[in-house]
């Protein structure tokens, strides 16, 4: 069964509209397929790329079992990879949106693993209906923690989890619903409890205690009776307000300028039908607003996007810690081993250290509402943070790349002349131009083409309006 | 500490410093001419290429020169003053929280009807100075509830969605008309939507852990700073094109490069890093300092605060958040002794680091709720009115306005708001920062007395 889309576009992609497509899609795309989206048509693509059938299979960090699994650190370079590596770069670029949108803590929650099994969840359930997205959260063990269900009992109900339900996951802040329905649907939710490993007794899920959960009747948005949680969430998912804030925030995210009511009325409108995330997506990513001149411009590429778009477009290989887990490395580097440190490869540290700089971790996001949209990007610090990785990035990659092969890629561009290195430039950053002043600029950097040149020109390129708002 | 260098606050009155001259400059050259010439202090290298030494000062248009500087303090979450502040002798407080596990036996009366937490010692000396204001029940008619819509509220300084700009932005261009000079506001980590202002933006510094500015890191990379600073004065953050912004970002790569270390060569950047490196160091210290203190994250903010201060900068408004989750759902009487103990450590070692400095300084906490009177069995939700903490030689000491009453509550069981929290803002506007505080925010808003 084919996607329809709300409004047919049967014009033909350009190649920047393709490149575009890919970029807000994914995590961006090299000639070869920009070209076969051109080739295709933005239906096809779309199709394509929010077909679940092309996700790889997701395998969760290695880890011992009993002992705590893995730090932060290896869980965030867990994560980087997997995107960065992903045949199907759409599934993963939408999960790491519900990871802003559902924003969990380790600050709070403590064990790392259930933020990974978060993050799996979101993965599996990401392009489904909404409301059993909403249910699965309900029920994630993280989710649990980070907002005090486990706290929220008959008699006391808790309104954390509630609150942010209606305000941030569902229907924005006052929009049709009062500080009752509030109350009432805590009261919903009351009972549920973390749901431990029998072995090693570490949380694994959540579950209701029949005694602690509140049976009495109640009240939400006109709706009486014996209510549970996954009444409240069958009701939202019905709202239309539901609906209107579910497709701003993809808006937002994906296309990032303010919303245009017309727009959004049809976003909503195609995903109210069967609430699929993927067919309000779909209608997001072929509508002709969606590849206008302001919203090309319109939207600032956060850190984790921008180095997993490095990583990806210079070809750098990070450490596979599925296979590996964090302890080994550790403790092989403790007996001063190389081995598994073969050139070439990113320790997770350095993207690490390269997203700290900028101002982003996931899974330590900055508060429940998620990471800043736009404008808090580039204020001074976050800014000149931006600067100073793209220097570190431009000096990595020719100083220290471990075999040498993408320093040596650079360096050819680079002594070929500033025309060969801005093409090359534009190639791994998913671009298929760049304006006149990012390319003098590079050009500038570039100098006499010697390494200094080719790294400055790649920390010119990093900084670069065009990759910013990529 | 003594300041070797005092451009501001104790420049002379109705003087600012030019954006024009700010953006004049080019590469290092005036820097170079201005070393060579004095070779003094690098914090006066930073400041005389600041001001553009173009003695193109201008009168600002409707300040008045308090020689006072604003640090304000965020409470991140939603403070529960009823735990903080506690009406120890009122026995409809103990029908509230009768298990919210306040050691009351060692609460710190501070006069008949309150007594402070028992970790505010700090907090609780200054009151008995008569340095420190307790501004009680502030908040707004129909509350959302909401951390996002309040926290909002509290940085426009109004209600009304539609204004883009923040109390504190609006009141540094009051001082300084549109030739706002950057450095005026700082924000220690994101910067805060309270310092948006109407075409500029103040300065935002890094969080600790990430490029640390610490005095002596600033004192060394003079350059660094002067570009974290032209880049804070783009078009400003509602109003100004993106694409503008980051490509006065991009300007600035080649810049850094070339200013730091002459040339965009290997060497050039290699240096970027061993600076970068040798200011995390020193961060990593100032932060083990603070941890040994037990005040953590504020204490290490709010030692940059007071190096930049002492650095002479001409900053009128500082802005650190706390660091800790107020928000206590749950848990409360675990989390709330460690939030206020930091709280009280860290002002403690700022008044310390200030020395005699502090007496210009005014520090003002604010938090966009208090939390609901009724305990929900393991911490408190989402309440209405706050109450906030003004502390410094200049406050004027003693309780501002009406506590909140613990018997009759609104309709979603929320304390009554007592007093408007935009003349808690305007009092501070006015006797701190030297604005009308009416015109800042808002027709009809008396300025509450805080200051003397």
């Amino acid at each position: 069964m084919g996607f329809r889309t709300t409004i047919p576009m049967n014009v033909s992609l350009t190649r920047a509209d393709a490149a575009h497509l890919l970029r807000r899609a994914g995590w961006g795309g090299r000639s070869a397929e920009i070209d076969r989206v051109v080739a295709d048509g933005v239906e096809a693509t779309v199709a394509r790329l929010l077909d679940p059938a092309t996700a790889p299979v997701l395998v969760e960090p290695k880890a011992i079992p009993g002992f705590v699994p893995y730090e932060h650190t290896a869980a965030v370079g867990w994560f980087l990879r997997t995107c960065a590596t992903s045949t199907a770069p759409a599934i993963e670029r939408l999960t790491w949106f519900w990871h802003g949108h559902f924003a969990t803590s380790v600050d709070k929650v403590d064990m790392v693993d259930l933020l990974v099994r978060q993050l799996a969840t979101l993965r599996r359930l990401s392009l489904g209906r909404f409301d059993d997205l909403l249910l699965a959260m309900a029920n994630d063990a993280a989710m649990n923690i980070w907002l005090d269900l486990g706290e929220s009992v008959v008699g006391r109900p808790n309104e954390n989890f509630a609150r942010e339900l209606l305000e941030l996951f569902s229907m924005g802040a006052g929009n049709g619903y009062t500080q009752r329905d509030v109350v009432e649907a805590a009261r919903a939710f009351t009972g549920h409890g973390l749901a431990l490993d029998r072995t090693y007794h570490r949380p694994i899920g959540s579950r209701l205690f029949p005694t602690r959960h509140d049976y009495g009747t109640k009240t939400f948005l006109g709706q009486t009776g014996n209510l549970d949680g996954a009444d409240i969430i069958a009701t939202v998912v019905e709202r239309p307000e539901c609906h209107r804030f579910l497709a701003e925030r993809f808006w937002l995210r994906y296309a990032g300028t303010a919303p245009r009511p017309e727009v959004i009325d049809t976003l909503a409108a195609a995903f109210a039908e069967r609430l699929q995330v993927r067919d309000l997506l779909t209608a997001l990513l072929t509508h002709p607003r969606f590849y206008d001149e302001e919203v090309r411009t319109g939207l600032v590429t956060q850190p984790f996007e921008v180095v997993v778009r490095v990583v990806r477009g210079f070809d750098l290989s990070m450490f596979d810690l599925t296979q590996v887990s964090y302890a080994e490395l550790e403790q092989a580097e403790e007996r001063g081993e190389e081995e598994p440190y073969r050139p070439g490869r990113l320790y997770p540290g350095e993207p690490i250290e390269w997203l700290a700089t900028m101002g982003q971790m996931p899974m330590l996001p900055p508060n429940v509402a998620g990471w800043p949209h736009n404008g808090p990007w580039l204020d001074s610090n976050r800014s000149a943070g931006r600067l100073l990785v793209g220097t570190m990035i431009g000096h990595r990659l020719i100083e220290d790349d471990g075999d040498g092969s993408v320093g040596q890629a650079l360096l050819d561009s680079g002594r070929a002349g500033a025309r060969a290195l801005t093409a090359d430039l534009m190639e791994r950053f998913g671009r298929v131009a760049w304006t006149e002043e990012t390319e003098a600029a590079i050009g500038a950097a570039l100098g006499d083409g010697g390494p200094a040149g080719v790294a400055a020109a790649v920390a010119v390129a990093f900084t670069s309006p065009e990759v910013t708002l990529a | 500490m003594t300041p070797r260098y005092q451009t501001n606050p104790t420049r002379p009155a109705g003087r600012s410093v030019s954006r024009r001259g700010f953006l004049g400059l080019a590469g290092g050259g005036l820097l170079a001419g201005a070393a060579a010439a004095g070779g003094f202090g690098a914090v006066d290298r930073l400041l005389a290429v600041s001001a553009g030494q173009d003695a193109d000062y201008r009168p600002a248009a409707a300040a008045v020169d308090t020689g006072l500087i604003l640090v304000t303090i965020q409470l991140e979450g939603g403070l529960d003053f009823l735990d903080t502040v506690i009406p120890l002798n009122d026995p409809a407080y103990g029908q509230l929280r009768r298990s919210s596990g306040v050691d009351l036996g060692s609460a710190i009366p501070i006069d008949r009807d309150f007594a402070f937490h028992p970790s505010l010692p700090y907090l609780a000396e200054r009151w008995g100075g008569g340095e420190l204001a307790i501004v009680h029940g502030v908040g707004y008619p129909d509350s959302s509830l909401s951390h996002f819509v309040d926290t909002a509220i509290w940085e426009r300084g109004t209600e009304d969605q539609a204004e883009a700009t923040g109390w504190i932005g609006r009141s540094l261009d009051a001082y300084a008309g549109e030739d706002a000079d950057p450095l005026l506001g700082i924000s220690i980590g994101t910067l805060t939507p309270a310092m948006y202002g109407p075409d500029w933006n103040p300065v935002s510094l890094s969080e600790e852990g990430q490029l640390p500015w610490t005095g002596s890191f600033i004192e060394e990379n003079p350059d660094l700073v002067r570009a974290y600073a032209r880049l804070a004065a783009a078009p400003s953050m509602p109003n100004g094109d993106l694409a503008d912004r980051v490509r006065a970002g991009q300007t600035l790569v080649r810049e850094v490069a070339d200013t730091i270390g002459g040339a965009t060569d290997l060497e050039a950047l290699g240096r970027t890093f061993e600076l970068l490196e040798e200011g995390e160091a020193e961060a990593d210290a100032v932060d083990d300092e603070a941890s040994n203190a037990g005040a953590g994250v504020l204490a290490h903010r709010l030692g940059v605060v007071a190096d930049l201060i002492a650095g002479g900068l001409p900053t009128r408004a500082y802005h650190v958040a706390h660091g800790g989750d107020f928000d206590t759902h749950g848990e409360q009487a675990y989390s709330l002794p460690g939030l206020l103990r930091s709280l009280d450590e860290g002002l403690r070692a700022f008044d310390q680091r200030l020395g005699p400095l502090r007496s210009r300084v005014v520090v003002a906490t604010w938090t966009e709720f208090g939390r609901r009177p009724d305990w929900n069995g393991s911490g408190t939700d989402h309440g209405t009115a706050g109450t906030q903490f003004v502390l410094g030689p200049r406050v004027a000491g003693g309780h501002h306005g009406d506590p909140v009453s613990l018997t009759r509550f609104d309709f979603d069981d929320n304390f009554f708001v007592t007093g408007d929290y935009r003349r808690y803002l305007a009092g501070l506007a006015q006797g701190v920062l030297g604005v009308d505080g009416t015109r800042i925010l808002g027709p009809g808003v008396t300025p509450m007395g805080v200051i003397v």
